[in-house]
């Protein structure tokens, strides 16, 4: 791997260190039908606890962190995940992010650094492992950086970037599962990296979005990365599992294994496409559209859905005296086709990616289109598994009406804000013995350290 | 198609989200230390240099001084402040005129604009005055009692000029003939007034002295000559002039000493007084002697 263009990366952890350390932090979830802005307050101390301590709940981490603001808006600018009108989407973002500043006011005042996540980019995820000798016969952070130099670099492609390069197993000799290898004595020490690479330009355009918001960027993370994070408990994690995020432009899946995100696919199609369908199929307007999708909407026909009145107001005589009314039955025939397409898709894709092998894998469904009733029963006909609504871990201080599945991936950011997984940009870049003096030792100590 | 270049409609456009400048302005105000730069040092600022611009103008701090002084002098006209009389105890008719010119305050004065200790001051500066007590009564009476200085004796200073003093040497006040006060003694020399005590003391012990007495002249700061009619001069010594002086009396009361052509009568020496002729006196002795002698040789 080539350590060269991780800088940007490098500036945007430090930034988030220091936001930490000062205990204030924004994190927003850019999606393409709503944005999503919560103000967080670490406990510095308890951050730096390592562990964050046990909760009341049990579960380790959450009790560093509080969500003090938050706010939801309409997305505008964003379509598939990508900023289309930049002034919209940055007006949108600022929207969200005052009304959350003001409901932190008293305790927290302003946030100066915020993690946004991405979910557009068409991700793309790559595995390469890197494979050196060990210098001394035992392991030493030099030794790491040398096998994440070694790994090959995986086919980025033309105007791609790497968005995540997670070490997601080191093994030494033949022991592989090792977190931390270092001091461990052994010949050969082999780190395979999970490399998730998006379209560049989007991504550009998203931080330029968020500068233009006068915020500094901490991190981007993408956005089915983060559902998987707050939507799998720690056990799935582990255990491996497939978190599916089904989002207005895009549902993607994240597997995640051994506690590492192991792989990130995409399918283009989400809830706006659904809405969309109902629009075009039955002439309504979008808004109308919507609010009968997430009203009545369903997949699994039932015998009483021809009985089920609908108002549904055809194009154009919306403020008709009498208005037009459709059966259940009519909605869910607009709307079962596209899901099914799309689940038969994502099976595609998870059966490429071996998924069907994994052991033990279990299915969370998480994202606002989940929410729609019958969901899950499709998913479990098509995916051959039967799948739970992850709706996100609770972290303190989240409101009752953000803690639906629909905001999965905004607690992830939090998640991530609060313990991120190393990425390849954690680790020094290799350096030949002839730059190792012990003066450039001394001025490197310094310039990390202040 | 919407048109991509859309300065001129930029209100109508956009859904609902607050402008840059409104987020700019939103977020800055959220900073404490913007927050208190605005709320507090930008109005002690403001207000400093405001303050200072009217204090070193000089025309608004005379015009604040005038009105202050307006305001000043209208509180102090008020009828509750006034001064409603003066009333003088002890000391002559004189005196009191004195006092009152120097008091300089009358009924209706106001009472703001001078004080008690002042004013006592002001009343024993006077010479003709030893103590004096000032007071303001709740009625607004201004009442002082003076102890007058009684005047003993006459002063001629180094300068010629006459001055009443009183037992303790202290100046009451000039006097400009010597026959407006023929009854007082006439002290001369430096330190004389200082012992005018002894001078009366000395006059008390012979009273057949005083009407051939001129004046009182302090030799040396340490004793008395007295000046009589006839240009005596009665040298007394330092110590117990009172003694020397009854001698000097006793020598005229045998001798008629004081009713002769004497010049001076040296008593310094208590036993042995010395005197000397004036120089006619000597003169007609000298002859005398001649004339007896050859007179003798005659006979």
């Amino acid at each position: 791997m080539n350590f060269a263009r991780t800088d940007l990366y490098r500036a945007m952890r430090a930034r988030l260190q220091m936001a930490v350390k000062r205990g204030r932090l924004g994190v927003i979830d850019i999606g393409s039908s709503k944005i999503t802005c919560l103000v967080l307050r670490f406990d510095p101390a308890r951050v730096a606890d390592g562990r964050g301590g046990l909760d009341q709940l049990g579960t380790s981490l959450f009790g560093a962190v509080e969500v003090v603001g938050a706010r939801t808006v309409q997305s505008r600018g964003v379509r598939r995940g990508e900023i289309v009108d930049m002034d919209e989407a940055a007006r949108a973002i600022r929207l969200a992010l005052l009304n959350a500043e003001k409901m932190a006011a008293p305790r927290v005042e302003r946030v100066d650094q915020v993690i946004v996540s991405f979910s557009g980019g068409k991700p793309a995820s790559f595995s390469t492992v890197g494979e050196v000798e060990t210098e001394t016969g035992q392991v030493t952070e030099r030794d790491i950086s040398n096998a994440l130099a070694a790994a090959p670099e995986p086919p980025v492609g033309d105007g791609r970037q790497i968005l995540h390069a997670q070490p997601v197993d080191i093994s030494v000799d033949y022991q592989s599962g090792i977190t931390d290898p270092r001091g461990m004595t052994g010949r050969r020490l082999s780190v395979a990296l999970h490399v998730m690479t998006v379209a560049a330009r989007p991504l550009a355009n998203l931080m330029e979005c968020v500068r233009q918001c006068d915020l500094d960027l901490a991190g981007v993370v993408s956005a089915s990365y983060a559902s998987g994070l707050s939507a799998l408990v720690e056990d799935e994690q582990r255990t491996g599992a497939v978190s599916i995020d089904m989002g207005g432009g895009s549902t993607s899946c994240a597997i995640f294994l051994r506690d590492h995100l192991i792989c990130v696919d995409q399918v283009r199609f989400g809830g706006d496409h659904v809405t969309a369908d109902i629009a075009a199929g039955l002439l309504m307007r979008q808004v109308y559209a919507e609010r009968v999708k997430t009203l009545y909407g369903g997949v699994i026909p039932t015998g009483a859905d021809d009985r089920d009145a609908i108002d549904a107001p055809q194009i154009g005589e919306e403020d008709a005296p009498q208005q037009r009314q459709i059966s259940r039955g009519m909605l869910i025939g607009v709307i079962r086709p596209r899901l099914e397409e799309t689940f038969r898709l994502l099976r595609k894709r998870l059966t490429a990616l071996g998924v069907n092998e994994m052991p033990g894998g279990s299915l969370v469904l998480t994202g606002a289109a989940c929410q729609m009733p019958g969901v899950d029963e499709m998913a479990t006909r098509i995916l051959g598994r039967r799948p739970r609504i992850g709706r996100p871990l609770r972290i303190a201080g989240l409101p009752q009406a953000l803690s639906g599945p629909d905001n999965a991936a905004a607690v992830g950011l939090a998640l991530y804000a609060l313990r991120p997984h190393d990425e390849l940009w954690d680790f020094e870049a290799p350096r030949p013995w002839s730059a190792r003096g012990r003066a450039s030792e001394i001025i490197r100590w310094i310039r990390t350290s202040w | 198609m919407r048109p991509v270049n859309r300065a001129g409609d930029r209100r109508s456009r956009g859904g609902p989200g607050p402008s840059k400048l409104a987020y700019r302005a939103r977020r800055a105000w959220a900073k404490p230390a913007v927050r208190a730069a605005v709320l507090i040092y930008l109005p002690i600022l403001t207000l400093g240099i405001v303050g200072w611009r009217l204090v070193s103008d000089d025309s608004v701090r005379a015009y604040a001084g005038s009105q202050v002084a307006t305001l000043y002098d209208s509180v102090a006209a008020r009828p509750e402040f006034a001064v409603t009389g003066v009333e003088i105890s002890g000391g002559g008719l004189g005196l009191r005129a004195q006092i009152r010119t120097a008091l300089g305050v009358t009924a209706g004065t106001s009472s703001l604009h001078f004080t008690v200790e002042d004013l006592r001051r002001r009343v024993e500066a006077l010479g003709a005055v030893r103590a004096a007590s000032v007071r303001l009564d709740p009625k607004g009476m201004l009442r002082v009692a003076v102890q007058e200085r009684v005047s003993v004796a006459l002063y001629r200073n180094a300068g010629g000029r006459l001055i009443e003093i009183d037992r303790e040497g202290v100046a009451v006040g000039p006097i400009r003939r010597r026959a407006d006060r023929p009854d007082l003694p006439l002290v001369i020399g430096e330190g004389a007034p200082e012992a005018v005590e002894e001078a009366l003391a000395l006059i008390a012990s012979a009273p057949d002295i005083v009407p051939r007495l001129r004046a009182f002249i302090r030799v040396g700061e340490r004793r008395w000559d007295l000046a009589l009619t006839r240009d005596i001069s009665l040298r007394l010594p330092a110590g117990e002039p009172a003694k020397a002086l009854a001698r000097a009396m006793a020598l005229h009361y045998g001798e008629e000493v004081l009713d002769r052509d004497l010049a001076v009568i040296d008593l310094r020496v208590p036993h042995r007084p010395v005197l000397r002729m004036t120089e006619r006196a000597a003169e007609h002795h000298r002859l005398r002697r001649k004339l007896s002698v050859q007179g003798g040789e005659d006979t």
